[in-house]
């Protein structure tokens, strides 16, 4: 069985603009191993998101493969993606991206119904009790801080135990202190579950706590450690 | 996903949004259009069915068949015999006899009716002469008969006296004062004596060849009715014919005619503004959940559960909202009727629950119809939305969703009318307005931009707001005018319409006619009429005559078959001459004779020759049957004598004026040497009937008709076509407003996050609500500019082509509805807008 969870190879995106070729990703080569905690780095309009996206599956790269756990990405149509997505992938985003009218169990448990599973309400409540959020399992979104909001996230991201998590930006909203209390949670989540972690940060402090660093600029890979 | 799981995620973000209010204006607009719909559907079928209940009282039966012999019973009963269908079926026979009297005689018109006539309606009767009416539904006893007081006075009898009829002698048991059946050209018939049937054969007049009418009444369900319709019409001669309600009462018919298009166009109406309201709301419904779409594909949900979950989610909507507008519907229609049962018949019948299936029917197409492009979008957004908010779907191409609306909005209007000429015209007049419109808002706009710095800075900024939000408020402006359109077309045709049937039937219209005034009389009896406070018509000097050739070719062979049976040609007409034409004739082709002194000897004395024939004026229809053209001659024969004369002009008349008309009129002086007796016509207040009595008394040449029973008749049909049409029109002014109301909130959370905005800014609430004020008020006076050109094109169109009215343009509304449209607008803006001053900034950007 092999051991990469994800495996990046000569990857490139380009985009049509008012007839002119812009490129945004060229020729990314990566590796990730199962169980590893990557953080993508670099400044903004670096291509740190459209890499983020490209490793998910949420968007067609112009040239190159990715293989996420074993399935091959970039031969596979939107809806075989998704089902890939479903089974292997949790998401954390910068803007939490809750849905607005359902309460937070209900959020949590939205990925476990997507993959049919029984017990859904059961594990959503035990995950948002995990988190700290035993007070709010019937809160919506708009009755919820911005922590909170965060860590109904997370519950939802880990809710299925993931094998790839991918954050982006995980902290960017919050202040400081809510911001370590998210990644100190989101990491101790991690290795409770093994779960390979790519994040996109600007946060240094952050990315230094993950295993692996990907540094981009204009949308080259020029640093990986 | 499973459909299970789906279908319970679909329920759920439902209930919840249905809680938040992210549904209201969606689902409130079409609970609008399903309530107006159905309490106009529910409404008018139960007055259409009460309309026609009371039309057909006046026909006497559902169907009448119409023949000069005897209809083989085969013919009669042989459907009834291989159906099943339960028609009842009355026979009546009308010929003109000689009534006796000891020693008097007169030429009477006599029906002869089975015991079971009337079928429908009613006769109204009275025991002495001019007593106290009441209505029955009997019908003369055997050995007895009953007659217009016309045959008491001229026979100098009373009521228990006898008078023969052929063979027989029958008792005058009753004064029948009204007949349902009684066709149109009443005074020119010989005064009524019903008789039994029965007495028929022993009376032995009804021989073969005898000229006699025969009548078979036919009643029955809607269905079998029609059925038998469809069965016997194409077995009939050509002298035989089917009345309904339709052609044997003109007055009712196209007063029923108009209301039903007028319904028609008003429910239609309705449903297009709150189209306009859906396809908007819905376009916010589907832009709110692109962030809900992107999570469940980021999640991994496939672009057909999405798809899925929101078609459920508005299959729900559309059946609630189905089954609570067809409810409120019920309810709002019942209650209108308990409002308003004293003005209501008897017997209301109830409505069939077909206007609530197609109430519900019509939830789902109208939601589904104008909110599938939007929708549609929803399955196109990318997941990667859930990392760049930006991403908007891929749209359907522009051309795709126009022509689909457009094929959308015609089955839409077919279905509704089952017309295809009003919906080719509703289809190019609305293609047109929103053409023309869109062009004159986008100038609209140019030229506002242009002017904005000549404004003075209290109104710049709204202005500014309105400009800048372009891409939103022309579509708005747009479909304000087109509500204030719609809304302002059905104030104008309903009072029109009303106008007109009113006009046709004043309070003081003519119940009595007065005939055979003789010319030795004529001063007498005017004076008569003076003493006794009358106002009469004109007199119309009239001679009787039949048209008997076409330029000197026989009429009866020039005309083709269906025609020999016209009554025109089949007796006497009244010939009657005039200086001027009537007031609601109007000439068609040719020229009136010009006015000329009738106190000049030479005029009034003309005598015509050979070569200086009269000229003669012909009703249109009956010109068009007879092939009758400007300049032919025509010969009638007037007692023995033969008049010939010249076609100078053709006009229409009003038959259901309930005035004298008369099929020709000749210039002035053409019947001096005929003998002419003379024609009036007077209205008579009901508590000085007495007069007649000695009306009679002093001039008994006289024939006294009245019709003031009929009249009444159709006055109140007519009181409740217009309270129907009042009704619906308050149903589309609701569903007008409310839709302004919905279309209004659907940029509410844009005006709530710029209000927030330019409040943290330090905008004072003072400067916000006038930038809105006159963002609004600008709004609404532009969208008034489009209602009234809009108002105009459609209101010609549906004049000249449709309702066949007068068109007049309307110069009020130019300045009436841009300030309406400024005014309702801005009101309903403000309103709806009241929010943006009164929650907090900060929860609103916080929120947003």
């Amino acid at each position: 069985m092999s051991n990469t969870a994800l495996s990046i190879q000569a990857l490139h995106k380009s985009v049509e603009l008012n007839q002119q070729t812009i490129k945004i990703l060229t020729d990314i080569n990566v590796h990730i191993g199962k169980g590893d905690s990557v953080a993508i780095v670099g400044s903004s309009g670096s291509g740190k998101s459209t890499l983020l996206g490209l490793m998910a599956g949420l968007d067609n790269a112009s040239n190159g493969t990715i293989s996420l756990m074993g399935n091959n990405l970039t031969e596979m149509s939107e809806d075989q993606r998704a089902k890939v997505r479903a089974e292997h992938v949790g998401f954390v985003f910068q803007s939490f991206q809750l849905l607005p009218n359902l309460s937070a169990t209900e959020n949590v448990m939205l990925p476990l119904e997507v993959l049919n599973q029984k017990n859904a309400q059961h594990s959503a409540t035990s995950m948002l009790e995990r988190v700290g959020l035993s007070h709010r399992l019937t809160h919506y979104p708009s009755q919820l801080s911005g922590g909170e909001q965060q860590r109904v996230a997370l519950a939802r991201a880990f809710v299925t135990q993931p094998d790839i998590l991918f954050a982006d930006e995980p902290t960017g909203n919050l202040d400081t202190k809510t911001g370590n209390h998210i990644a100190d949670l989101l990491f101790e989540l991690n290795s409770e579950v093994n779960t390979t972690l790519i994040l996109v940060t600007h946060d240094e402090h952050l990315a230094k706590r993950c295993h692996h660093t990907i540094r981009l600029e204009a949308g080259a890979l020029v640093n990986a450690s | 996903m499973t459909l299970t799981t789906l279908a319970r995620l679909a329920i759920k973000l439902l209930i919840r949004e249905w809680r938040a209010g992210s549904l209201t204006v969606m689902a409130t607009a079409l609970l609008i259009a399903i309530t107006s719909h159905t309490t106009i559907g529910f409404f008018t079928e139960r007055l259409s069915n009460a309309m026609e209940a009371k039309a057909t009282h006046l026909l006497g039966a559902d169907l009448v068949i119409k023949s000069p012999s005897a209809v083989s019973p085969e013919l009669l009963d042989g459907y009834v015999k291989n159906n099943t269908d339960n028609l009842n079926i009355a026979h009546t026979i009308e010929f003109t006899t000689i009534a006796i009297a000891g020693d008097e005689l007169k030429l009477s018109s006599v029906k002869a009716v089975s015991n079971n006539y009337p079928l429908k309606g009613f006769m109204r009767t009275s025991r002495t002469l001019f007593g106290e009416e009441f209505t029955t539904t009997d019908s003369p006893a055997v050995g007895e008969v009953w007659v217009e007081h016309r045959v008491l006075s001229s026979l100098n009898i009373n009521i228990g006296n006898t008078i023969d009829i052929g063979d027989t002698a029958l008792t005058v048991s009753r004064v029948l004062t009204f007949e349902p059946d009684r066709s149109g050209a009443f005074y020119a018939l010989a005064p009524r004596i019903i008789m039994n049937l029965n007495d028929l054969a022993k009376a032995g007049i009804v021989q073969q060849g005898s000229r006699v009418d025969y009548r078979y009444l036919i009643e029955g369900s809607p269905g079998s009715i029609k059925a038998y319709r469809d069965w016997i019409k194409p077995q009939l001669t050509p002298s035989q014919s089917v009345l309904d309600i339709h052609n044997e009462r003109p007055a009712v018919s196209s007063s029923l005619v108009r209301a039903e298009s007028y319904m028609k166009l008003s429910g239609l109406v309705a449903i297009l503004l709150a189209a306009v309201a859906i396809a908007m709301s819905a376009r916010l419904y589907a832009e709110s959940h692109y962030d809900t779409s992107a999570l469940i594909r980021c999640l991994g949900g496939r672009q057909n559960d999405v798809l899925f979950i929101f078609v459920l989610q508005l299959s729900i909507l559309a059946f609630f909202s189905g089954v609570i507008g067809s409810i409120f519907g019920w309810i709002s229609q019942s209650f209108i009727a308990f409002i308003i049962q004293d003005m209501l018949p008897e017997s209301f019948p109830q409505a069939s629950l077909t206007s609530a299936w197609t109430g519900l029917a019509l939830s789902f197409i109208v939601l589904f119809g104008f909110s599938l492009p939007t929708l549609l979008r929803l399955r196109q957004v990318s997941p990667l939305r859930v990392l760049r908010k930006n991403l908007e779907p891929s749209s359907l191409s522009g051309t795709i969703i126009y022509l689909a609306t457009f094929i959308f909005v015609s089955l839409l209007i077919f279905v509704y009318t089952q017309d295809i000429k009003l919906t080719t015209a509703s289809l190019i007049g609305g293609a047109t307005i929103a053409l023309f419109g869109f062009i004159i808002v986008a100038l609209l706009f140019i030229l506002l931009n242009k002017l904005n710095q000549h404004f003075p800075l209290i109104i710049k900024s709204g202005i500014r707001n309105l400009i800048r939000r372009k891409n939103e408020t022309r579509w708005q402006t747009l479909a304000f005018g087109i509500t204030l359109m719609a809304m302002t077309l059905v104030i104008i045709i309903r009072s029109d319409l009303i106008d007109t049937w009113q006009s046709q039937l004043p309070e003081d219209i003519p119940n009595h006619f007065v005939m055979n005034i003789l010319p030795g009389d004529v001063k007498a009896f005017e004076e008569f009429l003076t003493e006794n406070k009358i106002t009469a018509s004109n007199l119309y000097p009239v001679s009787r005559g039949r048209l008997t050739h076409i330029n000197n070719i026989a009429v009866k062979s020039s005309v083709t078959k269906e025609e020999e049976s016209n009554e025109a040609l089949n007796r006497e007409l009244n010939l009657t001459e005039a200086k001027a034409i009537q007031k609601d004739n109007r000439l068609v082709q040719g020229e009136w004779w010009p006015p000329r002194d009738i106190s000049d000897n030479s005029v009034s004395k003309q005598s015509f020759s050979a070569q200086t024939k009269p000229k003669v004026s012909v009703e249109a229809r009956l010109a068009k049957k007879l092939n009758i053209e400007l300049n032919d001659e025509l010969t009638f024969f007037i007692g023995s004598r033969s008049l010939k004369a010249s076609v100078s002009s053709i006009r229409t008349v009003k038959w259901d004026s309930f005035k004298p008309n008369f099929y020709m009129v000749f210039e002035p002086g053409s019947l001096n040497s005929y003998p002419t007796t003379n024609l009036t016509s007077f209205y008579l207040p009901a508590q000085k009937r007495k007069v007649l009595n000695s009306m009679l008394r002093q001039f008994p040449a006289i024939t006294l008709l009245e019709v003031g029973a009929i009249l009444q008749q159709i006055k109140s049909i007519l009181a409740q076509v217009t309270l129907a049409v009042e009704i619906v029109l308050s149903f589309v002014l609701f569903a007008g407003f409310a839709v302004t109301f919905a279309a209004l909130q659907s940029t509410l959370s844009q005006r709530l996050h710029e209000g927030a905005l330019m409040r943290t800014l330090g905008a004072s609430k003072r400067q916000i609500r006038i930038n809105q004020w006159v963002e609004y008020a600008m709004m609404g006076s532009l969208s008034g500019l489009i209602a009234v050109a809009g108002t105009e094109v459609v209101l010609w169109a549906l004049y000249t082509q449709v309702f066949h009215l007068e068109y007049r343009v309307n110069f009020l509304l130019m300045l009436l509805l841009p300030l309406t449209g400024a005014l309702v607008i801005g009101l309903f803006g403000i309103f709806t807008s009241r929010k943006v001053l009164e929650e907090s900034p900060t929860l609103v950007l916080r929120e947003s």
